[in-house]
């Protein structure tokens, strides 16, 4: 592919697994410079010979923004053209169960995280006259998921916010979100992940019988997608290619049933 | 920006861009050239014929195919006449893009009859016509690319085009709709909404008194009008492999318009 990124400056916020890796991946396929901040330091450190920089901070507090956006800023010796901000967590609980603790912690992560990156790294992109934001949003912005709300409510924010940023910062730095459907990442397949609850929830055996029930209750014709089918979207609209669109957010999987 | 957009993969796919002569469908019709496709260029039957030949030398000169195919739009028969001929002369059809509408500007109360119908006619019955006749072709392929040219005006309201904003609202959710029929069959509809876009027939709107001034400071962030090649890159996302996972979506290249 040629998105024509060649020598744009990159970070991803949480990218050492998963999507963001994918991202990642391919934003240095296409010739960009990138780095890649998570806080899984033993994941960035077996794969930082695939990229420009590393750095390891819990990207869900300030102090670790601070930190990452110093890195950032020392490695590559300015701000980057291209930030995505990928940071995100879900972990299942009924509407009862989430204690303010738990909103609290999912709001620093699943919105927090991107809104202090911008802040830190907007002004510099702006005064830059060509840059791009893309964030991660997820399709249960739109589509309730009554067992995530605590995610859902953070990622129905981002769309808020990517609306909100575009309008201040157009024409100088384009911001644009993607929503993905079900992805295969770990957030699936981590022990106690949404296969695991999938299994319980349905009460069968396997994990295949549990997705299978799962896309058959959603209606989800393409199935669940991979890493590299979110990337493709997110640097798409990080690229020139698509230098008329802001605000903008981009279903990845056939969100059909939610409005916003 | 350069135009080699040949990394897309779309080389030697077959695909019809109705009015194919100027402004948005001339720019996507060169630009699925560009990225190595063959092209059938649809015209009215009516009006001159020098642009469109044009465009087909053009893209002949890229070492392309290109084939004019002379079609009223709004007559389902010309509609199925333009699919059929494309499968006898090329084997098959990948990418359809339904650019081609005519919509009148009276306002609500001075609207005719003929108006109304002229306006739903070629801009939404047509769609609808067009999205069948080529899906009845790309379902046994098991594979297909249907690419809807919106309008900003098809999520927001607007004064002095009820009857054509209604249309693409229409055009939005139809698509919708069929990819909820056809998803599985491997036929995927999309929709590109640009905003008003720099063109020979825009030009009376946008040279309104007042109107340039009032629209790129007031109603678009990013400051200027659409021009026609905006759109390409969105299309050409949209028609490849890398939009594999994208169906049912409404891309807004709007330079920020929906953003309000
Ligand atoms: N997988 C899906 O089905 C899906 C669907 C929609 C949206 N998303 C979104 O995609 C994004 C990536 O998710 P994924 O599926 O790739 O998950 P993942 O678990 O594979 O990757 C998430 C990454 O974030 C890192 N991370 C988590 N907490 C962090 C913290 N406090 N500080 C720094 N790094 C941290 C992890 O180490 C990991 O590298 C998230 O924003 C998620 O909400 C995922």
């Amino acid at each position: 592919m040629d998105f024509q990124i060649r020598g744009k400056l990159a970070y991803v916020n949480a990218g050492a697994s998963g999507i963001g890796e994918a991202i990642a991946d391919l934003l240095t396929q296409e010739g960009a410079n990138v780095i890649v901040g998570d806080n899984d330091e033993q994941a960035l450190q077996e794969k930082a010979h695939r990229w420009t920089g590393i750095v390891a901070a819990d990207l869900s507090t300030a102090a670790g923004t601070n930190h990452a956006v110093a890195q950032v800023l020392r490695i590559f010796g300015r701000v980057p053209d291209i930030l995505i901000n990928n940071l995100g967590v879900g972990n299942s609980a009924s509407f009862e169960e989430l204690s303010d603790e738990r909103w609290a912690r999912s709001f620093e992560i699943n919105l927090m995280g991107c809104v202090r990156m911008c802040r830190a790294l907007i002004p510099g992109m702006a005064a830059l006259g060509d840059a791009a934001i893309v964030n991660t949003g997820s399709d249960l912005a739109k589509q309730p998921e009554p067992g995530l709300m605590d995610y859902g409510v953070c990622k129905a924010g981002l769309l808020y916010l990517t609306k909100a940023l575009a309008r201040q910062y157009a024409p100088k730095v384009r911001v644009n979100t993607v929503l993905p459907g079900p992805i295969w990442t770990r957030m699936w397949t981590r022990p106690g992940g949404i296969v695991d609850q999938l299994i319980d929830h349905y009460g069968v055996e396997d994990r295949d019988a549990a997705v299978k029930q799962f896309l058959e209750d959603r209606y989800l014709p393409l199935g669940i997608g991979q890493p590299e089918d979110v990337a493709n979207a997110v640097v798409f609209l990080a690229s020139p290619l698509a230098k008329y669109i802001t605000g903008a957010s981009l279903d990845i999987g056939g969100t059909l049933r939610g409005l916003v | 920006m350069n135009t080699d957009y040949s990394s897309f993969g779309l080389k030697d796919k077959i695909a019809i861009v109705t009015g194919a002569s100027q402004g948005i469908g001339r720019a996507i019709a060169l630009g699925l050239a560009h990225a190595g496709a063959h092209v059938v260029l649809a015209k009215h039957p009516e009006g001159r014929h020098d642009e469109i030949r044009e465009v087909k030398a053009e893209i002949e000169a890229l070492g392309r195919r290109a084939e004019i195919i002379l079609t009223d739009v709004a007559s389902v028969d010309q509609i199925r006449a333009l699919m059929e001929k494309t499968k006898e002369t090329f084997g098959r059809i990948d990418i359809l893009v339904n650019n081609a509408g005519w919509t009148g500007n009276s306002m609500a109360l001075d609207t005719t009859e003929e108006e109304f119908d002229r306006t739903t006619e070629s801009s939404l019955k047509s769609v609808f016509f067009a999205c069948q006749a080529a899906a009845r072709i790309m379902i046994p392929q098991g594979r297909g690319k249907i690419i809807n040219i919106g309008s900003n005006f098809g999520e927001v309201a607007f004064k002095s085009r009820a009857v054509y904003a209604a249309t693409k609202a229409a055009v939005h959710h139809l698509s919708r709709a069929l990819s909820l029929e056809w998803a599985s069959q491997g036929v995927l509809v999309n929709v590109v909404a640009p905003c008003i876009t720099e063109t020979a027939t825009r030009k009376v709107i946008l040279e309104r008194p007042g109107y340039k001034e009032w629209a790129t400071t007031q109603m678009l962030p990013a400051g200027r009008w659409n021009q026609p090649e905006d759109l390409v890159g969105a299309v050409l996302f949209l028609s490849s492999h890398l939009a594999d996972m994208v169906v049912g979506h409404v891309l807004m290249v709007d330079g920020g318009w929906t953003i309000h």
